[in-house]
């Protein structure tokens, strides 16, 4: 089940020196690349498949198509503001091969024609920030990095910038404003494919894991990407795994494994011997699974979206049989009411009020028609923002409707007969 | 608020983003797009005082414009939870 690409080196012992990281193969493929012209490098990423790994799961290649194809000076940015719910993948590698991630952004820099790169990380990481700092300082040292990366004539420069705290900023275009200088707040996205600006230069932004796949696939070639996971969603994902489980932590699987095999295997389990009640399958923001669609659910991104949820970034929550789910959704209510930018009012609104109402319900004052409330304020926060913040909300309150119905409704009875 | 109905597309969009095209069909006021707008003027007033009678923007306010317009409704928020703040300046102590 386990394929190690991105996770490889992540046991050895100072596995983030630069030392250690030579001798275990990492910036091998950088004199590959250099030898072939940019396209090149394009066009293998576009073959293999690859997909974000940021919890949108679009193609990359056609990513890179959009800012490589234009003449201006262009800029990467790393989105290494892991902040969803759920999700501790990008921080193994930030800790463990943050090497890895340079080479990568070495590679998509060449690809793009990019020479200055940022890394936007987020604010709590203070530890890996530092660490990461220390890569790219001994990576200078070593002439890896600067005027002339390991002798060929293209220079890559690479600066980290520090979030804040906020959970928006991990949306691409509030990333760029927040690089910019100003306040977090998303874009409006225009309504044919384009890229994002910073400056107002094409800018390109992908999540680290992906810019930490390039290597492999420019030194086994976009074939051998494809020969894992299934023909839609070729490739490994660092799939995390926690909650009310016996083994958590991170696991590298191929696409296309079966969640329950996973859990039962890898996961060794429901802790406590308990019966699985519920699992949110993807970070917060993904719709909920109950143990019925669990059975039949399928890690990759086409067969989560057949069964109504989203596979996201992979980080799996599990909740067993004695989890209360309106209090599951108060917990996720609370945290998208702190971390909503503001701007548009439906999600600003929005979130407050559905916290509010899951609080009166959770003390006993639910109203008697406050699931029909719920699923309405649902339904004018979905589609009427500038992000999809809010529609992640709608769909989260959505399903714990659809799926834990009877649960709401014994709060409101118990509100009933309190009165 | 400047959400409207085009003909051939599903959802309601934009009208301050969305760029005109030939022939196109556009409804700002039908039963459908109306509700929209009736929803998010009521999570507009949501946080809103509603203190009319004493506000100098009374009779110049979109705000009343809209909900004359389009709502006409009651909240469904109860008035104790909205949210009401004192004001910080102390009127009384300006001294001439």
């Amino acid at each position: 089940m386990i394929y190690k690409i991105v996770s490889k080196n992540f046991d050895i012992k100072d596995s983030f020196t630069l030392e250690v990281a030579k001798k275990n193969g990492v910036y091998q493929s950088i004199d590959k690349a250099f030898k072939r012209p940019p396209y090149q490098i394009e066009s293998e990423v576009e073959k293999s498949g690859l997909r974000g790994k940021g919890g949108g799961g679009a193609l990359a290649g056609a990513k890179w198509c959009l800012v490589s194809s234009s003449n201006e000076t262009s800029y990467l940015v790393i989105n290494a503001d892991e902040s969803e719910p759920g999700t501790f993948k990008d921080r193994q590698i930030l800790e463990f091969d943050p090497h890895l991630l340079l080479e990568g952004m070495i590679l998509t820099a060449y690809a793009i024609g990019a020479h200055d790169t940022y890394i936007y990380i987020r604010g709590e990481y203070s530890a890996l920030a530092k660490r990461l700092n220390e890569a790219i300082n001994e990576a200078y040292k070593d002439g890896i990095l600067g005027e002339k990366v390991k002798g060929f004539n293209y220079r890559v420069d690479i600066t980290i910038h520090r979030g804040a705290g906020a959970y928006i900023c991990g949306e691409k275009s509030a990333l760029i404003e927040s690089l910019e200088g100003n306040r977090g707040h998303p874009r409006l996205k225009p309504q044919h494919p384009s890229p994002e600006y910073y400056f107002n230069k094409p800018t390109l932004v992908n999540n680290v894991e992906t810019i930490a796949t390039v290597p492999f696939i420019i030194n086994e070639g976009a074939e051998a990407y494809r020969s894992f996971g299934t023909s839609k969603s070729p490739g490994t994902l660092l799939f995390g795994i926690s909650g009310h489980i016996n083994n958590p932590g991170i696991y590298e699987l191929a696409f296309g494994e079966s969640m329950q095999e996973f859990i039962n295997t890898l996961g060794g389990g429901i802790k406590n011997g308990k019966k699985l009640k519920a699992v949110i399958p993807g970070g917060a923001s993904t719709p909920i699974l109950s143990a019925k669609e669990v059975k039949v659910a399928k890690l990759d991104y086409e067969s989560m979206k057949e069964i109504g949820s989203a596979l996201g970034t992979g980080g799996m929550i599990i909740m067993d049989e004695d989890t209360c789910m309106v209090s599951a959704l108060k917990n996720l209510l609370s945290f998208y009411h702190h971390e909503s930018c503001g701007q548009c009012t439906p999600c600003r609104e929005g979130t407050s009020w559905v916290d509010g109402i899951i609080k009166n319900m959770l003390i006993g004052k639910a109203q008697k028609d406050d699931i029909e409330l719920l699923s309405d304020i649902s339904q004018t926060m979905n589609g009427k923002t500038i992000c999809v913040f809010a529609p992640a909300v709608s769909m989260v309150i959505d399903a714990f409707i659809l799926r834990f119905r009877d649960e709401f409704e014994a709060y409101i009875h118990k509100g009933d007969l309190d009165d | 608020m400047c959400m409207v109905e085009i003909e051939g597309k599903k959802r309601p969009q934009i009208a301050c983003d969305t760029a005109i095209k030939k022939d196109m069909v556009v409804n700002t006021k039908n039963e459908s797009i109306n509700a929209v707008k009736r929803d998010i003027l009521e999570l507009e007033l949501l946080s809103h005082p509603v203190y009319c009678a004493i506000c100098d923007q009374a009779g110049e306010c979109s705000l009343q414009d809209y909900y004359m317009d389009f709502a006409l409704a009651k909240s469904r928020r109860a008035k104790e939870e909205k949210s009401i703040k004192i004001k910080n300046s102390i009127l009384e102590e300006i001294s001439f």
